[in-house]
């Protein structure tokens, strides 16, 4: 295929998904509660590994594959990390 | 593989991935309660990204190395490990915290034995 095509092709999905990066903030800006935001921070992480795995390809470096992989790892930590701190209590208490 | 051919795959599991991760967070900005919006992030996210990976791992082994592919399969493997964890843990701290009316549910199978249920 045309290099250039694959470039702009590229670079339409990566603008695709920086507006879909936008609708998660606005979800995590106006969540009526906490855990409304927990679900907005969960797929905001999975928006970042999605955003490196493009760069990657588009930027030909493989490097910025171990980024995507630690993202992942730390998404789900803090994921976790908000689901436990609301079940003992939340930040009422 | 042929060149060709694995650009055009590529192009085309990333444009499903992408598509796939655009109406979950069209889904989760338009559904109407916690619950909802947490199917929506749960199962179309793990699947775009799911794509998105595999478009990665394929242009960079038939770059020619092999183990870049093999660790993006891993990778796959892992989200589809601890996204339902994930979503678990949410889905109870959500249901423990809510208050009375906060979302509506037709059938409640937790309405007896949690400790914080809206029934209690």
């Amino acid at each position: 295929m045309n290099e250039l095509v694959f470039d702009l092709w590229l670079n339409g999905l990566m603008t695709l998904l920086a507006i879909s990066l936008l609708i998660c903030f606005i979800r995590l800006l106006r969540g009526p509660d906490v855990p409304n935001r927990t679900v907005a921070f969960d797929l905001i992480a999975v928006h970042a590994v999605g955003i490196f795995a493009l760069f990657a390809v588009q930027r030909n470096s493989e490097v910025l594959l171990e980024g995507a992989i630690i993202t992942a790892v730390l998404g789900f930590l803090g994921t976790v990390m908000l689901g436990r701190f609301l079940e003992r209590g939340g930040p009422n208490q | 593989m042929n060149p060709i051919l694995s650009d055009y795959l590529v192009l085309g599991l990333a444009t499903v991935g992408v598509v796939f991760i655009f109406i979950s967070a069209l889904g989760i900005l338009r559904l109407p309660d916690v619950f909802t919006r947490m199917h929506a992030a749960g199962k179309a996210a793990t699947l775009g990204v799911s794509c998105l990976l595999l478009a990665a791992g394929i242009f960079f082994g038939t770059l020619g190395d092999i183990s870049e592919f093999w660790r993006m399969v891993a990778l796959i493997a892992l989200f589809f490990v601890t996204a339902p964890i994930a979503t678990t843990t949410m889905a109870r701290a959500a249901y423990r915290t809510a208050k009375p009316g906060d979302f509506r549910l037709d059938v409640d199978e937790m309405g007896d034995t949690s400790l914080a249920g809206k029934d209690s």
